[in-house]
Parts: structure tokens; sequence; C-alpha cells
């Protein structure tokens, strides 16, 4: 029995340790985006844009747009008015 | 428009361009708070002016401590019982700790310089050392466990060469850990902190796969098994201490106690934060910048905290035992360092040595055969 006990505490133990990670004492990893990010924003007082590729500090592509305020806001790159705003901006690039 | 380098798309001067993209206007904006990116820098300038301090007292300590350690046991090589070879090989773990340690500094002020060979080795390096630190002082515990609650022969020598033995082994298993480490580690550039760091950098798809599991084999196989092994050794010594009489037990009691209790205060606070990490990077915690940049000094901090047990470690295992203050002192007169006279005074007043071994372990085997 006690030994069924400690055998349950120990696995439990493993369970909860499973989802330990970060083991980084040596670096900060982290996104800069917290959530999905703004659908759309208005694009009256857009300054700059910034797309952030895929890093060892960070697994996901962010996009991160520069109000002229100099407020910065996140922009969700999976949204409609994203893709849109990036496609156009990478054509006018190509076609320059 | 500006395009750098390492996949980052900068897109300036939009106001031109945007107003010929849409004609229609999104007027609905979300400028709320809870898009605005959190910002990087917090944690980088902490770390700018705390690590190099920090590391640079470890650096020191560590190296002061343990290099005099060395020389004490090997001045006295032939001499050497079991504990001390524990003790020699933990020295040389601690050394080569502490060493990696000003690398890490310089890389917190102004990203990795050394290029990507020095990068693989440091990081090896430095993570064999972190674990063998670790391992040895398990097999010290286990020795004097052997020592004290079987009575087993210190000083037989195929015992001398199992000793060896287990030293090989511990640092065979560290080489094996430290190879994801040695793989995955290279110079890489993080444009959004603008810095070029040496880290582990795992492929996109197995990216949280990789941090999950060498944090599974870290917290089970670095802290939790050593931690329930060493408890187990010294709750079964202090034991048997108390069933013997006549014997110096306060003193035996007070050095396992402040063993246990220093590597317990050294190496929790560092195994909850990275516990509350990963919490935070399974959206456990909320999830904001605030708790983002928090757990990252806490991690600087106390991850400093379990290097800063690599200068406890003569501290707690070499200087406690009265042979090893002995033969220090003479060292140092022999190398006139301080008055003759303190030495033959310190000689004098002295415990007389009755066992061979200069560790406290040894003293309590002797008294106990």
């Amino acid at each position: 029995m006690a030994v069924g006990k400690a055998l349950a505490l120990f696995c439990g133990l493993l369970l909860i340790l499973s989802c330990v990670c970060g083991m980084s004492p040596l670096g900060k990893q982290r996104c800069m985006c917290k959530g999905r990010g703004a659908e759309r924003i208005s694009t009256q007082h857009l300054k700059k844009l910034e797309v952030f590729p895929m890093s060892f500090g960070c697994d996901e592509i962010e996009v991160i747009v520069t109000m002229k305020s100099g407020s910065k806001i996140c922009l969700n790159p999976q949204s409609k008015f994203a893709n849109k705003l990036l496609s156009a901006l990478r054509k006018k690039r190509s076609s320059k | 428009m500006a395009n750098s380098g390492h996949g980052l798309q900068i897109y300036d001067d939009l106001d031109v361009e945007t107003s010929s993209i849409f004609n229609y206007d999104y007027s609905t904006s979300s400028e709320s708070n809870d898009v605005a990116p959190c910002d990087l820098q917090t944690t980088i300038i902490f770390d700018r002016s705390f690590l190099p301090a920090f590391y640079s007292i470890l650096f020191l300590l560590g190296i002061l401590g343990n290099v005099l350690v060395m020389v004490v046991l090997l001045q006295n090589r032939k001499r050497l019982q079991s504990t001390d070879i524990f003790l020699l090989h933990l020295a040389l773990a601690d050394i080569l700790l502490v060493v990696t340690l000003p690398f890490w500094a310089t890389q917190a002020v102004s990203g990795w310089l050394f290029g990507n060979v020095l990068c693989k080795t440091v990081a090896s390096i430095f993570k064999i050392n972190f674990y063998a630190c670790t391992f040895l002082l398990v097999c010290i515990s286990c020795d004097r466990y052997l020592a004290i609650v079987y009575a087993v022969q210190v000083y037989k020598k195929h015992r001398t060469n199992l000793v060896h033995w287990s030293c090989l082994f511990v640092w065979c298993l560290c080489v094996g850990l430290s190879v994801p480490d040695m793989v995955h580690f290279q110079v890489a550039y993080e444009p959004r902190t603008n810095v070029t760091e040496c880290q582990p950098v795992f492929g996109s798809s197995n990216f949280k796969t990789w941090r999950v599991s060498m944090a599974f084999l870290y917290h089970i196989v670095g802290f939790l098994l050593p931690l329930c092994f060493m408890l187990y050794c010294y709750t079964h010594i202090i034991h048997t201490l108390f069933q013997t009489h006549g014997f110096k037990k306060q003193r035996a009691l007070r050095v396992i106690i402040t063993v246990v209790v220093a590597f317990f205060l050294c190496w929790t606070p560092y195994n909850i934060v990275a516990l509350l990490d990963t919490l935070n990077l399974l959206h456990v915690l909320a999830d904001n910048c605030t708790i983002d940049s928090n757990i990252d000094i806490a991690l600087s901090v106390t991850s400093g905290l379990c290097y800063f047990h690599s200068c406890l470690n003569p501290l707690l295992y070499a200087f406690v035992g009265a042979k090893f203050k002995k033969k220090l002192v003479e060292l140092l007169s022999k190398l006139s360092c301080i008055c003759p006279q303190i030495v033959k005074n310190y000689i004098k007043h002295s415990p007389s040595a009755k066992s061979s071994t200069w560790s406290e372990s040894g003293e309590t085997s002797i008294s106990r055969m």
C-alpha cells in the first residue's frame, strides 16, 4: 500500500515536471506580443511596420506597427487585414 | 524602405504608401493596451549591470577557494582517501563552472563575441560541470553513508579504485547529458532585442518539445533525484550517529545539516522560478509583460545563486575538516604567507589528528570502527 502511494506520488511529480520548460539560465527567450494581437488598425496614422521572423527566442512570426504618435501595436499576422497590408507593401517594394 | 538581414522586414514611411493601398478606411481601430508589445529591454538593461558585477564576485571567490582545495589535496596526493578524491574532482568541476561565468557576463554586456566554436565549447563545459557538481555531491553523501551506516572499510585499495571508477562514471554521464546542448547551442541573432547571443537554437517545429524535454531532464536528473538521494543518505547517517555514544555528535550533525540546507537554499529558488517560467509559457499564469520581465530578472538572480554554491563547496566540504585546516596552515606557512608563530600555536592547539582523512566523514567513520 505504501509502495503504491509512493509510486502514485512519484508519477504525479513526473507529470507536473513533464510540463516544466525553460532551462535557460543563460539568456532570455521571449516573444514580444501577448495573445494574437489586433485584427485591424487605423491606417491613417501608420508610421512603420516590422515583421519579426521566428528565432531562438520566439517561435512565432510577429508583426508590430508603430503609429505616428510613437505607440506600438501588435498585429495578428494571420488576420485578413495584416495579410492584405503586407502583400500590398511587398508588391510595392518589388515593383520599385 | 529598408530590408535588413536575418529575415526581419521593416517598412518605413507608411503614411505615403498606405493611403494609396487602402482606398477604404479601417476606422474601427483597437489600440488597447493588450495589443501593445512587451518592452524586452527592461531585463536586458538589468542583466547588463547585474550579471557582470555578480559573476565577477562569484568568479573570484570560486577560483580562490577551489584552487586552494586542489593545491592542499594535491600536496598530499599519496595519502588521499575516498572523500578526498571526490573533493578533488568537485573542486575541478567548480573551477570549470566558474571559468565560464566571465563569458556569460561579457555576453550580457555586448553580445557573444567569441565565435561559434567557443560558443559550443563554453556551453558544453558549463553544462557538464553544472551536472558534475551536483552528482559529485551525491557521491560524497553516498561515500559518507557507506562509511558511517555500514562502516565499510574506506582504506582498502579496491575501494579507492571504486572511487576512481565512480568519478569517471560521473564525468561520462555529465558529458552524455550535455550532448543536446553541444548540438543545439550556436551563435544567433535576435532581431527583437537586436543582440547576437550564444543560445540553444531549435528548429521551429520542435521548439517547445526541445525546451520541455531539456527542462524535464534537468529538473529530474539535476535536482530532484540528487536532493532525494542526499536526504536519504544524511537522514540515515544522522540516525546512526544518534545511536552511537561518546563522539563529537553535535559537530558532525551541524556539518551535515549545513551541507543539506546550503544545497537546498542555493538550488530550490532557481527550480521554483524555472517552474513558474514554464507555467507562464503554457499560459497558466496571467499572461502579461510585467510577469515576463519579473520572471526573467528572477531567473538571473536565482541562477546566480546556483553558481554561488560552487563557491560554497570548499567551505562546506573541505575547510570544515580539522585535518584539512591544519594542512592548509602548514602550506601557507611554507609559502611564508603568515607568521610562523601563529602556525606553531595553531598546530599545538588543533585537535590531534587521529584519522588520516581531511574530511568530516573520515573522522566519523574512524570513530565507529
